[in-house]
């Protein structure tokens, strides 16, 4: 008995390729997604997401534990995987189960790979304008920087930013050579502005104080704040308090040099810049409800542009990057665009391709199997 | 090798690689990032423009400061808002790209009311209760503002009167024979982080 064979007939294993696994892997996940699609009418789409679909586990009723999304994909994949190397028949007869079964897997792989790799963010702009950034909804960062005019109207900063703020967690920084040590960070606080102490920490508005407040079920309505503490070689401690609505950051000296320091959304780097050329929105007549808005943009990447129009359900597709028309600023001079860089979104396509192909081609497997059958009866 | 023999090493390996991978998901502390930002100003308000400031909540260009006239009256608007010009008695709408937050600048006869009655008045819009003490203190505490211009006048910050919904920021300003409001209502969040700009507007009146 190979080695291979053997494990195959551990109970273990057996009972994990089990077609019973897929088929109550299966049921669980119809009735995840269709908890899931109602919980989010009330509680929103992060909501629904983070406790179904995203969780090993998530309790029915605040007590009684069942199996999140990310549990039951990982056990149907473990299955999957294991019923297609161990238990499927390698002949040329099973070749469509065999396809169809990789098309599955292939599934499991692209959510694996959106979930570990895709980052959602948006970028908001007004005519002319253009950036090579995008902002996270959810996470926040602590950015430091430096800027200067590249011409009249660009200004090119140069960004050292820490994210995953915790109170207690420290830094150390080389440019600029300090320590950012978090003193306090609320996830969702209010500010207050009042007479302020000697021992008050630094901050831009005027805000002396933050009061903790409960989270909102949707994370992007948060609005989080700290104190920081800063330390630099020769140079006395700042402390500075920062707040995520403010608008203006605050002027930092570290040694001879002059930096901005504010609390803000999570950055990502785009590969090229994005300009705005033109934002078109038109309403329904005699009402303010929008119709239909699109927006003319230039991807610009070196020495290459081109001109792109994106509006509902024509997205820009770039690498592994998608924009798609999201909104539009509330003075109604400016757009916004969701971004979303997936490196595996070929993935499902392909999975369903294979998939469909793996059952056609045992639909015909089986007919040509099945006439040979009756030739051999008659 | 039968079942039962390789039965123990292989368990042992599931239990490492189950680890591993349950390792590779717990939470570490990030490190730092650096990343270089580029972002470009609309042209037309950038020949008018100034220093870009950074907006919360996207990744975006701002709108760069820029010059702003109702009548006589003569103002800077912030990086980040936009005017909307005049419109019946408003000698100006300002817009809060961001946040959508309005602010308005109002010029009324003589001396509108007096201070007092137009707080009580603001209050009871807030519908915020506050004690005749209470409403001393605010009234006394409120602190001086004064333009480029030579407007001298008082700013009003409700946002420390209420937990949480709306709040407003007033600025009034004694003119010779008239009143002029510069006044902004929205949730107090929003007013917290637009108050810099606020009254880097109130600052820069003129005439």
């Amino acid at each position: 008995m190979s080695r291979l064979e053997s494990f195959a007939k551990l109970k273990l294993v057996r009972a994990i390729t089990s077609l019973r696994v897929t088929v109550v892997c299966l049921a669980c996940l119809m009735v995840i997604v269709f908890w899931g699609t109602i919980y989010q009418t009330d509680y929103g789409l992060y909501a629904s997401q983070q406790r179904f679909f995203y969780s090993w586990y998530f309790l029915a009723g605040g007590f009684i534990p069942l199996p999140g999304a990310r549990l039951v994909m990982w056990v149907f994949s473990i299955s999957l995987l294991g019923a297609t190397i161990l238990k499927l028949k390698y002949r040329w007869s099973n070749i469509g189960i065999l396809m169809t079964h990789v098309g599955v897997l292939s599934f499991f792989l692209a959510a694996f790979i959106t979930f570990h790799s895709s980052q959602h963010s948006s970028v908001r702009l007004f005519e002319g304008g253009h950036a090579n950034v995008s902002s996270d909804y959810n996470e926040w960062e602590l950015s430091i920087w430096q800027e200067h005019s590249l011409d009249a109207s660009t200004v090119q900063r140069d960004v050292v930013a820490v994210a995953g703020l915790k109170e207690g967690r420290s830094w150390r920084l080389s440019d600029p050579n300090c320590t950012v040590d978090v003193e306090t960070y609320y996830d969702h606080c209010r500010a207050d502005m009042g007479p302020r102490s000697a021992d008050a920490p630094r901050n831009a508005a005027g805000i002396t104080r933050l009061t903790k407040q409960k989270r909102h079920t949707s994370p992007e309505e948060d609005v989080p704040g700290g104190i920081f503490r800063i330390l630099s070689p020769g140079g006395d401690p700042q402390r500075v308090l920062l707040y995520a609505a403010e608008q203006v950051p605050l002027t930092l000296e570290i040694g001879d040099e002059t930096y901005f320091m504010a609390l803000r959304r999570k950055r990502y780097e785009l590969p090229f810049s994005l300009k705005l050329l033109d934002f078109e929105r038109k309403v329904h007549s005699g009402t303010a409800i929008p119709k239909s808005f699109k927006s003319r943009v230039e991807v610009r990447h070196a020495d290459a542009t081109r001109e792109v129009v994106i509006w509902m359900n024509h997205p820009l597709r770039y690498a592994d990057f998608t924009f798609f028309q999201s909104s539009f600023t509330p003075d109604e001079q400016g757009s916004i665009f969701a971004v979303v860089e997936n490196p595996g979104r070929w993935l499902p396509y392909i999975a369903s391709s294979t998939t469909c192909l793996g059952l056609i081609v045992h639909f015909v497997v089986m007919l040509v199997q099945s006439r040979r059958r009756q030739a051999r009866m008659a | 090798m039968t079942a039962s023999s390789g039965s123990p090493a292989l368990t042992r390996r599931l239990c490492v690689a189950t680890f591993c991978l349950l390792a590779a998901g717990c939470s570490r502390q990030e490190e730092p990032r650096r990343y270089t930002e580029i972002e470009g100003s609309p042209p037309a308000a950038a020949r008018e423009g100034s220093a870009v400031a950074p907006r919360q909540g996207s990744a975006a260009v701002q709108r760069p400061e820029s010059s702003g006239q109702g009548g006589d009256l003569h103002w800077q608007t912030p990086a980040g808002w936009t005017s909307r010009g005049a419109s019946g008695m408003r000698l100006a709408t300002l817009t809060a790209a961001d946040s959508g937050a309005e602010c308005t600048i109002v010029r009324l006869g003589a001396g509108a009311g007096g201070a007092r009655a137009n707080v009580i008045r603001w209050l009871g819009q807030l519908k915020i209760d506050l004690a005749e003490a209470d409403l001393d203190t605010f009234l006394n505490d409120a602190p001086p503002i004064k333009s480029t211009g030579g407007f001298v006048g008082s700013l009003y910050d409700f946002t420390g009167l209420t937990e949480q919904g709306d709040a407003m920021l007033v600025a009034m300003f004694e003119l010779e024979g008239a009143t002029l409001f510069v006044k902004m209502l929205n949730a107090r969040d929003v007013l917290v982080g637009e108050r810099t700009r606020f009254t880097s507007l109130c600052e820069s009146l003129r005439f």
